[in-house]
């Protein structure tokens, strides 16, 4: 069973799953994503102040999916046999998890440095869903 | 040499190139097939599976307005290009403008149809006042035994013209003329059919590229074309009335569309050429000759993959469906 993201829900944060469009907390000035809800440091419910971020970050850590995957991803995994998925944290500090993209998913390792791009995250309804990933920064 | 004569119009300030990292050689398609239908293409770039025209045009998009160190909001006009748009109908221009941050101001077009498309849409990039990303992004697709998905490349290419751009338009023209039932994809059908009359296709290609540069008053010699092989462009050249320098990328990338002649004028520019005749075929058909006077910095490279052909089957769609199932 994969889970269900209605398109107006997913067009609702279309900036921050486009350009990973983050909140800074106006009491402790944390970054959080999304910009919504509470803040993830001092976990008051505030109104972020938006900002985009460069797009680059650190990945804290990374699993490999072979198999198994939720049925929206499921045409994903026979076409790449692999999906890396990380923990990112954003040079702004803001922590997320994305799919890696543009890469060997063995080859990716806690540490490494990597960027912001927009990928295809899976198809459903008709309508393609289309969101942030990361690739490791190779200049 | 700069375009400072013609500054009051909109000239090219910045380039950005994408391809896929994937590719495949002409080597694996001789052990599958027996043989390789693509002349002129030793090897392919092969669009991964999360990866479409909208992704590979973003990612050309990125790089070509930093390029030109232009703030996405300031752009006036998106002008998007390709053979292979993700749907039928639904405006992917505003897919685009939305992931490339553009502001909502944005007069968005999409030129589709035409392998010319690319070519098109850079010429009225030129025109335009204000500034204005012109992005051609492609993958063809065809049946897998089909000379042009044997050919079939992916990847794209972006311009930001501004008034400020060092890359200007010297002079275009135009040819129309039509060749029924040379390339085509028909209404709901994802893949590409050609009629498959080879003196007359060659004629098709071959004779309005010819009457296109012959109505330049003054083109330049190192010519970048429309390439749906790495054959035909040659072909071409030598119907035209002066020896032309040939310049295309479908030997390293295979048939790239509406960006095919596009990625043709990087590769001169990444061969130090500084004025390129510039020709954007279409089948139907219709020609575009334009001729630019500078040249831009810009990569072709990138690190790469090769992979197998049952690889390359499941990544162009051939074997695996929408939901991970097999056709």
């Amino acid at each position: 069973m994969g889970a269900y993201t209605s398109v107006p829900t997913w067009w609702n944060h279309s900036d921050s799953r486009y350009r990973l469009v983050c909140g800074e907390c106006p009491e402790c000035g944390a970054v959080s994503f999304p910009p919504s809800g509470a803040c993830t440091d001092c976990h008051e419910r505030v109104e972020f102040e938006e900002f985009e971020p460069e797009g680059t970050g650190t990945v804290l850590s990374v699993t490999v999916i072979e198999g198994g995957a939720p049925p929206e991803f499921a045409s994903l995994l026979a076409t790449e046999d692999a999906i890396a998925v990380a923990v990112v944290e954003l040079d702004e500090g803001a922590r997320l998890p994305a799919m890696m993209a543009d890469c060997d998913p063995h080859a990716v390792a806690r540490g490494d440095r990597v960027e912001r791009v927009v990928r295809r995250i899976y198809e459903q309804e008709g309508v393609v869903r289309y969101g942030s990933k990361f690739r490791p920064v190779r200049e | 040499m700069t375009g400072t004569d013609v500054a009051e119009k909109n000239a090219i300030a910045g380039v950005g190139v994408y391809t896929p990292r994937y590719r495949v050689d002409a080597e694996t398609f001789i052990e599958a097939w027996g043989g390789f239908e693509a002349r002129g293409v030793a090897a392919k770039s092969v669009a991964a599976g999360d990866e479409d025209t909208v992704t590979m045009a973003a990612e050309a998009a990125e790089r070509a307005l930093a390029d030109a160190d232009v703030d996405p909001e300031s752009v006036t006009a998106l002008r998007f290009a390709t053979t292979t748009p993700t749907v039928e109908e639904f405006d992917v221009g505003a897919t685009l403008a939305a992931i490339l941050g553009l502001p909502t101001s944005v007069a968005v077009s999409v030129d589709t149809q035409s392998t010319g498309a690319g070519t098109r849409a850079l010429r009225a990039g030129f025109d335009d006042e204000g500034t204005t990303l012109v992005v051609a992004s492609d993958a063809p697709f065809a049946a897998p035994d089909d000379a042009v998905d044997h050919a079939a490349g992916a990847g794209a290419v972006a311009f930001l013209l501004t008034a400020e751009g060092t890359v200007g338009l010297r002079e275009a023209t135009t040819y129309t003329e039509e060749f029924p039932g040379t390339r085509f994809r028909g209404h709901g059908s994802a893949t590409v059919e050609r009629y498959e009359a080879t003196a007359y296709e060659r004629h098709a290609f071959s004779g309005p590229i010819a009457a296109a540069v012959g109505s330049l008053d003054d083109p330049e010699t190192a010519v970048a074309l429309t390439a749906p092989d790495g054959s035909l462009p040659h072909r071409a050249a030598r119907a035209l009335d002066f020896d032309a320098d040939v310049y295309h990328a479908a030997d390293r990338f295979g048939d790239l569309g509406a960006a095919s002649a596009l990625f043709g004028l990087v590769t001169a520019w990444d061969d130090g050429v500084d004025a390129v005749t510039l020709v954007g075929y279409g089948d139907g058909a219709t020609v575009d000759a334009l001729v630019l006077d500078g040249r831009l910095d810009a990569s072709l490279d990138r690190e790469t993959e090769a992979i197998g052909y049952a690889e390359y089957l499941r990544k162009r769609g051939h074997v695996v469906t929408d939901d991970g199932g097999v056709n």
